[in-house]
């Protein structure tokens, strides 16, 4: 949506009141090797995200954005692009049907993707994106009230007659892991839906609802500041910063411990050519090592994780088959209370 | 009697979407269908009388001489779509024409951003609208025309790179 | 009033050069098509990478806080608004301006808005010992029965055949519960189509259903907007004058703007409705509304600036964004480390009283602008009706695209721009449509949030959502009371 900044109108503008300005921006758009022999990118590359500006998703994109361009053979933008609608279905159907130059790639959520794709398979298909990396894998975790009594042995024991859960939609990832992983367990819930993570969020801080699943990056700055606290850590061990919170095999189902981690990888339209996916993956993978963009990520309080092409192609394929092992769980729930 | 002008077709339209939302409910769960299914209930209700009062006139007309209704006519004042459709009787069939002829530019406007974009659909309806709609001289039309476009162009594509306009 | 002890950094010269250009961009960005708050700020973050936390904040804060002030003077010089929020001052602005008052329209929005910018961030300062506890006293009972609140001033906001005013509003709900159910989150009447997944847009409505439908009549009449009369030049001192004129209006505005921004989900839009609706309630001449009554642009704008220091509230306590420019705000502050929560109101108390600091004194270097540039635009209402006509249509068309560049929107805006036209000439109420459109999914949702976790009885044993129940059933009564003893006295004139 907006992009190098020299001949912004509104940069025109500021340069008229304030030269600081632009002087501090354009240092960003310095450096370019063109020393390929291949002639991708010739153009600007579009990096689509399917939510609007204000998330972790957006948030991510704008960050690597920049790195990206930065470890390209030629010099080109690469142009954060929102796509935002029906939970990022439109941006991925879009990126499924663009053309596989190169030109169009996107930051996919898989997580939230999967269960999608299950329950309507017709729109876009994972299994055929061109993956090209992962860029960040996070945990998932069940917070209840920092103040509150509730801890996920209780929980598991029934102490109440339901659990409330502060959802954001079921058929989203975070409503699909508390759904799957306490019906596995036998604990009596009910959903509580809510239009926004920040509703949802809230209304767990305040009491009304008991539980609130989702990964652990939408729910860092909560739990840092002791509104919400970790009652289940979904991981193969525990967190040293949460001591208190079990992981699910301490539980008795070690088969959650790491099927919900949550993804955000890189891919492109199927069918992309060999010599372009790995320009652009060897692109971002000299932006994952770059320790300039780590120093932009240890600002906004993020950690990296990279996985390469294959590696990211391997656990989507994981991640659609152990989601269709709980579609049935799944479909329950749509089905609920007819 | 039945008279069919543009009141009647637009509160069968209301009355339409009315049944087709509370249509839909019926496949929904109970829960998820409840308030939609009261809401367009309501809706079906209300603007299928409003379409029965506006499709017979002679039933309206019959309300009206009737006194004793007099008051519920002034609490509902149904009586404000008579004088629309007397209004409507005057609007010349020229006016009616120009009006149509205007939906059809602006369909054709928005065809012309579908399959070019933004910029060149406002470039080209304007000048279209300018020269036969409006009947503008060639000079107003292009100058007009250009420079609409032309700020758009500047301001959207190269001040703030919206790729979507290009 | 702890954002005195910083209202002296906030008057260096460095920072009061990016609030300068702050405010001056986001008036331009406000008077665009289809750019708003939150884009203003999204467009900006970037920029504010090489800057330090402070200006950028100045920068941030100036921007977004101005762009109301652009976003109200195109509902008023053209019917289109540029915002979903500014949309309610397009109901009398856009009349006045008719009348050849623009100038003191845009006059009367932009005191309206700078005072009522001051007056909720006073509060928000105030406000700060008890924020916490504030902002968990409301939950979906309450939230419930403000969207019925609501919605019955669809009975008072009516001027024309109540019957008609109602059909609208049920035509506004139907198109509420388009997108996804508030139980499960699955789709519902979106009849296979994926656009129709988030629903119908309001701002896409909105600005069809007046941009669009103006530019309708505009065509049919061949006139100015402003025609048969003579453009008022002098009106900025009456439109100033005018807000201290309603000073208990604009107070009470005030406070319901306040009041419904700080409540997360339910948001600022549904502020300037409601500031709008009580206006028309509490006037003692109903009839002038909607036909340019400057009583209804001081509510909204009031309203619409003061909410701004509600939806800091929970964005400031708890990290919890209170409307959608705020996300994008925390966003822009964490990459300066800053991490909004209750850190913000210990730790980094300071930085809270200079956020607030600036944005006060971004209100007011935004009120002079506007009042210098504003009445200046008045000339566009006296263009012939013919010529501006395909211009609004563009500024719609634009308006309505450039949000999310979503060609669906540009249809919505069409179809609603034809449905608006017919309301208006069948004597339908679009305000009442919008209303209904814009609370209906709250009033759904907070119906069964609130049978979930209190079952039935939480909405009569709670002392607020009780006291909006009282408030709503009084209001309603009152209304009808009044309509009867005007209607007793115009028989009895008839009678003599």
């Amino acid at each position: 949506m907006r992009n190098k900044t020299g001949k912004l109108l509104i940069n025109g503008l500021l340069v008229l009141t304030l030269g600081l300005t632009t002087a501090g921006c354009s240092s960003q758009s310095s450096p370019a090797k063109v020393d390929s022999a291949s002639s991708y990118p010739e153009k600007n590359i579009e990096l689509v995200v399917g939510y609007k500006p204000g998330g972790g998703f957006n948030e991510w994109a704008q960050a690597i954005a920049p790195f990206i361009e930065k470890h390209l053979p030629n010099k080109v933008n690469v142009t954060v692009r929102n796509m935002p609608g029906a939970g990022g279905v439109i941006a991925t159907s879009h990126i499924q049907k663009a053309k596989p130059d190169g030109y169009t790639i996107g930051l996919y959520d898989v997580n939230g993707l999967a269960p999608t794709q299950l329950a309507r398979p017709d729109s876009f298909d994972l299994k055929e994106v061109s993956w090209l990396g992962t860029v960040a894998v996070d945990n998932n975790v069940g917070s209840v009230q920092g103040k509150g009594s509730n801890t996920a042995e209780s929980i598991l024991k029934q102490e109440k007659p339901k659990y409330i859960v502060s959802t954001r939609g079921l058929a989203s990832n975070d409503s699909i892991v508390g759904a799957i992983s306490l019906t596995e367990m036998g604990v009596k819930w009910e959903p509580l839906n809510h239009e926004a993570t920040s509703e949802a969020v809230l209304s767990v801080i305040r009491g009304d609802a008991d539980i609130l699943f989702g990964s652990y990056e939408s729910q860092q700055k909560y739990i840092e500041s002791g509104d919400l606290k970790p009652a289940i850590w979904f991981g193969t061990e525990r967190n040293p910063k949460y001591p208190d919170a079990p992981i699910p095999s301490e539980l008795g189902y070690p088969e959650f411990n790491e099927i919900f981690d949550t993804y955000k990888m890189i891919g492109a339209p199927p069918g992309l050519p060999e010599d372009v996916s790995s320009t652009l993956e060897e692109a971002i993978q000299k932006a994952m090592d770059d320790p300039e963009f780590h120093k932009v990520l240890e600002k906004m309080d993020r950690t990296p994780s990279y996985l390469n092409a294959d590696e990211t192609e391997e656990r989507v394929e994981k991640l659609l088959e152990d989601y269709a092992q709980y579609t049935n769980i799944v479909k329950n729930l749509f089905e609920k209370g007819e | 009697m039945i008279r069919i002008n543009e009141n009647n077709v637009f509160s069968i339209a209301i009355f339409l979407f009315g049944l087709l939302i509370f249509s839909a409910t019926l496949d929904l769960r109970d829960d998820i269908a409840l308030i939609p299914k009261i809401m367009s209930f309501c809706l079906v209700l209300f603007s299928g009388w409003q379409m029965i009062y506006d499709l017979f006139p002679t039933i309206r007309e019959k309300i009206n001489i009737n006194s004793k209704r007099q008051e519920k006519k002034e609490e509902f004042s149904l009586s404000d779509s008579a004088a629309a459709q007397e209004e409507d009787e005057i609007e010349t069939k020229e006016l009616v024409k120009k009006r149509y002829f205007f939906i059809g530019w602006m369909i054709l406007f928005i065809t012309l951003v579908y399959f070019t974009s933004m910029i060149w659909g406002i470039l080209i309806s304007m000048i279209l609208y300018l020269k036969w709609i409006s009947k503008e001289t060639w000079k107003m039309t292009i100058l007009y025309s250009a420079s609409v476009a032309l700020f758009i162009y500047l301001v959207f594509v190269v001040g703030f790179e919206i790729y979507y306009f290009m | 009033m702890g954002f005195l002890s910083q209202l002296g950094n906030v008057l260096q010269l460095d920072m009061m050069l990016f609030l300068v250009a702050g405010v001056l961009y986001g008036l331009i960005i406000g008077i665009l098509p289809g750019l708003g708050g939150s884009i203003a700020m999204a467009l900006l973050i970037p920029l504010t990478f090489s800057l330090t936390p402070e200006q950028a904040i100045v920068l941030l804060i100036s921007a977004y806080g101005s762009s109301n002030f652009g976003g109200s003077l195109t509902s008023i010089l053209i019917n289109t608004p540029g915002d979903a929020s500014n949309a309610a001052t397009a109901f009398d602005g856009f009349p006045l301006a008719k009348k050849g008052k623009a100038g003191m329209a845009i006059a009367a929005a932009m005191v309206a808005s700078a005072l009522g910018g001051l007056i909720g961030l006073l509060v928000l300062d105030l406000m700060i010992p008890v924020a916490r506890k504030l902002i968990l006293a409301f939950s979906y009972p309450e939230f419930f029965m403000l969207a019925i609140f609501g919605l019955t001033i669809i009975a008072v906001v009516t001027t024309g055949s109540l019957f008609k005013g109602i059909i609208s509003g049920l035509i506004g709900l139907m198109f509420a519960y388009i997108g996804t159910d508030p139980i499960m989150g699955s789709d519902r009447f979106t009849f296979g189509m994926d656009y129709l997944w988030d629903g119908i847009p309001l701002l896409a409505v909105i600005i069809g259903m007046f941009g669009i439908t103006e530019a309708f009549s505009l065509f049919s009449q061949n006139k100015a907007i402003a025609h048969d009369v003579q453009v008022n030049k002098g009106g900025t001192w009456q439109g100033i004058k005018s807000v201290f004129q309603n000073f208990w209006l604009f107070l009470r505005s005030c406070f319901i703007g306040i009041y419904l921004g700080m409540i997360p989900g339910v948001g600022g839009t549904v502020a300037s409705f409601m500031a709008y609706g009580t206006a028309v309630q509490m006037a003692k001449d109903k009839e002038k509304f909607g036909k340019g009554a400057i009583e209804g642009v001081i509510a909204v704008e009031a309203a619409n600036d003061s909410k701004e220091g509600g939806n800091l509230l929970p964005t400031l306590a708890f990290g919890i964004p209170g409307g959608a420019s705020m996300a994008v705000l925390i966003g822009g502050l964490m990459i300066h480390g800053l991490t909004p929560g209750p850190d913000m109101l210990t730790n980094n108390l300071d930085i809270t009283y200079f956020l607030i600091a600036a944005a006060i004194v971004g209100k007011f270097v935004a009120m002079f602008f506007g009042l210098l540039l504003g009445p200046k635009l008045v000339f566009v209402t006296k263009i012939r009706g013919s010529i501006m006509a395909p211009a609004i249509i563009t500024v719609s068309l634009v308006g309505a695209y450039g949000t999310d560049g979503k060609f669906g929107d540009i249809m919505v805006a069409l179809l609603f721009g034809l449905i608006g036209y017919y309301m208006m000439k069948y004597g339908y109420s679009r305000i009442a449509l919008i209303i209904a459109l814009v609370l209906g999914k709250l009033m759904e949702s907070s119906y069964h949030q609130t049978m979930a976790t209190f079952g039935p009885e939480g909405f009569v044993t709670r002392p607020i959502a009780l006291t909006l129940v009282v408030l709503t059933i009084a209001s309603l009564i009152w209304h009808f009371i009044k309509k009867m003893k005007q209607k007793n006295q115009m028989k009895g004139e008839l009678a003599a």
